[in-house]
């Protein structure tokens, strides 16, 4: 057990788990307020079966909001110590490098889940009081609220955990919670910039990157294709609301790699790199790639929104209405693609460059 | 106790620390000593497990340091900085050190807190750089180390308790048979208390010996010869710098013995006075020859 969790770390942990648990604490108290407010005014003035629908203890719950709490807390809580300090401490201390961070793991879930559960049982109180009230309603009721509060346990240990090994990879502590997030905007900026001007031409690409938008801004929704009058439309299906228990597992089985992942970076990490911005050279390479094809991105489209309104000038009226008058709405689709085309094959090019360019711009700086 | 094999360490493709081999004997106190950015605290850093070295290893009793909790026990580490429990009364620190260690032998640390008399209750953020220091110094002797490594440890200490500091800790090293490697600047503290010193320079070891061993072998000498001095006399290996002052030659030899004593007579030396180098002479003469 001893390689795995430390007691003594544990409790330098003890502030961490106590703020984490209050703002948690706080989120469950405004949903219970919000909940028991409504079910005692609805009770008062409504039948059941008119209110069973939407103030459920589950409901008030609501994803989204957990999502961003729970994302500025724990960040707020790992900024707390200065990573180079508490690694030039730890690594001369008697517990090995795993029980830093299983300990760690340990503390966060203990802060999500003593809030989640105290919520439950206070809410599961109200509707056991109330079980002549609600009849039959009162297991389905049960069996939501609890299944709601296991589904957000699991998500908040999957942030929890994303965010230590997005830690993991930074040293420097603003950076290591700024990058994160330029990068999570940035990956969103690209794809909703490249749904519009990848070519139908290349259509596989182009409905791949319908997928993972909708997957990316849609969280907890999968698109699914259908073939209906020979053309390919999607419908969307909410997969968390359909099956809350087998979406948990899956959250939490992805937060035990990415856990898994965390100590192994973690045995590699050299203390004297903590107060480096790159702890380890791949995550410069990511930095690098994902900027390079940002600049690629931006870059490609300014200039061809510039050379749009310089040809339309010339042309002495628009090009998009120049296409129509002389091609027909198909015709200009056409011509339109064969041009995104032209723009996505150059981007290949554009990216080697950018990326080159900005690897020389920063070996530069180094040797300064 | 503690053995370093060709340890290196280089930071951003300088070397900070090239092939250092020493050996520290059980009981021993060992002072590190060299300029600044000689690789002191590199070293120290490397041997507490804190750098990983880029090659070589460090084992203590035999084993690797190398992630080594169970090793890491019996040591203490009083680092050149001292703020990871900051935000931390005194008190919860030393909750800390029962839950970590298991040998914290907390009627030992409230037996040195009567002699340095900190505030426990405060937090350590609120101490200054020299109690700061003496906390950590209180902890890493409660926990009876076998091997006790420290940086810079009286840097920041008043005189009074500079000397209260070596005193205890010299008495540990005779009671317990502690291991201590202690890197400072203050050459005439480790004078008093070391029986074994290693000069550092530009990362390489200049010097490795018992302290007694140093002195009788480092020695400055006035020489005056019944006539000239024999050519080429200045040039002689035995010496690390020479100075002429009229007929009167002043030398220091790191290698001074009967044989070089009888070496000069023979070439025609009249008068030889011997005279004891301080360990700050010593290391001056060392880095700069």
């Amino acid at each position: 057990m001893n390689k795995y969790f430390n007691k003594a770390l544990f409790y330098t942990e003890k502030k961490n788990i106590l703020a984490s648990m209050s703002a948690y604490g706080i989120c469950y108290a405004i949903a219970l307020l919000q909940f028991s407010g409504n079910f005692f005014a609805l009770k008062r003035i409504s039948k059941l079966s008119n209110i069973t629908d939407y103030t459920t203890p589950a409901y008030t719950l609501n994803f989204m909001y957990f999502f961003f709490f729970a994302f500025c807390i724990t960040t707020v809580v790992y900024s707390y110590m200065e990573k180079d300090k508490k690694y030039y401490f730890m690594l001369t201390q008697p517990y090995s490098r795993t029980s830093i961070i299983v300990t760690k793991t340990i503390s966060f879930i203990i802060s999500i889940i003593v809030p989640a559960v105290i919520y439950g049982v206070i809410s599961f109180l109200i509707l056991a009081f109330n079980k002549n009230y609600l009849g039959s309603n009162f297991g389905k009721l049960s069996v939501e609220l609890f299944l709601k509060l296991f589904s957000i346990i699991a998500i908040l240990v999957l942030l929890s955990t994303l965010l230590q090994l997005f830690q993991m990879v930074f040293g420097k502590m603003i950076v290591g919670v700024i990058f994160p997030v330029i990068y999570v905007c940035m990956i969103f900026l690209n794809l909703s910039l490249m749904k519009n001007f990848v070519s139908k031409n290349i259509n596989g690409l182009r409905t791949a990157i319908e997928y993972i938008n909708i997957f990316l801004f849609s969280p907890g929704n999968l698109q699914v294709g259908e073939k209906s009058f020979s053309t390919l439309s999607f419908s969307t299906i909410n997969y968390i609301d359909k099956c809350y228990f087998l979406t948990s597992i899956i959250l939490l089985l992805i937060s035990a790699i990415l856990v898994y992942a965390a100590v192994k970076l973690n045995s590699k990490i050299k203390a004297e790199n903590t107060s480096d911005i790159f702890m380890f050279r791949f995550s410069e390479v990511i930095f690098k790639v994902i900027f390079s094809l940002t600049f690629t991105i931006i870059g490609s489209l300014i200039i061809s929104g510039l050379l749009y309104y310089l040809y339309s000038a010339v042309l002495g009226m628009n090009y998009s209405t120049y296409l129509m008058n002389n091609y027909g709405i198909q015709g200009k689709e056409s011509i339109e693609h064969n041009l995104y085309l032209v723009l996505d094959i150059l981007w290949i090019p554009m990216f080697v460059f950018i990326y080159k360019l900005f690897s020389k711009i920063m070996n530069g700086r180094r040797i300064q | 106790m503690l053995q370093v094999i060709n340890v290196s360490k280089s930071f951003s493709g300088k070397e900070a620390i090239k092939n250092i081999n020493l050996e520290v004997k059980k009981g021993t106190i060992m002072g590190l000593v060299g300029p600044n950015g000689a690789g002191k605290s590199t070293l120290l850093r490397t041997i507490v497990d804190i750098y990983d070295p880029d090659c070589g290893k460090i084992q203590v009793n035999g084993y690797d340091i190398k992630d080594n909790f169970e090793l890491k026990q019996a040591i203490g580490y009083v680092a050149d900085r001292n703020d990871f429990f900051n935000s931390y009364k005194i008190n919860d620190i030393v909750k800390y050190y029962k839950f970590a260690y298991k040998n914290f032998d907390i009627d030992k640390f409230y037996e040195l807190n009567a002699v340095f008399e900190i505030p426990l209750n405060k937090k350590l953020s609120k101490l200054s750089k020299g109690n700061a220091s003496r906390v950590a110094f209180m902890f890493s002797m409660s926990l009876a180390p076998e091997l006790l490594v420290l940086d810079e440890p009286t840097s920041g200490l008043d005189p009074i308790v500079k000397r209260k500091f070596l005193q205890l800790l010299v008495e540990d090293v005779s009671e317990r048979g502690t291991t201590v490697v202690i890197s400072s600047h203050n050459l005439s503290d480790l004078e008093s208390i070391c029986d074994q010193v290693v000069f550092l320079n530009d990362g390489e070891i200049l010097k490795d010996n018992t302290l007694d061993n140093l002195k009788t072998s480092m020695k400055k000498l006035q020489i005056i010869f019944k006539d000239t001095a024999p050519s080429g006399f200045e040039c002689w290996p035995e010496f690390i710098n020479v100075t002429k002052l009229g007929r009167s030659y002043n030398i220091v030899t790191d290698n001074y013995s009967e044989e070089l004593l009888a070496k000069l007579k023979d070439n025609g030396a009249l008068f030889i006075e011997e005279l004891n180098l301080t360990l700050e002479d010593m290391l001056i003469l060392a880095v700069e020859k």
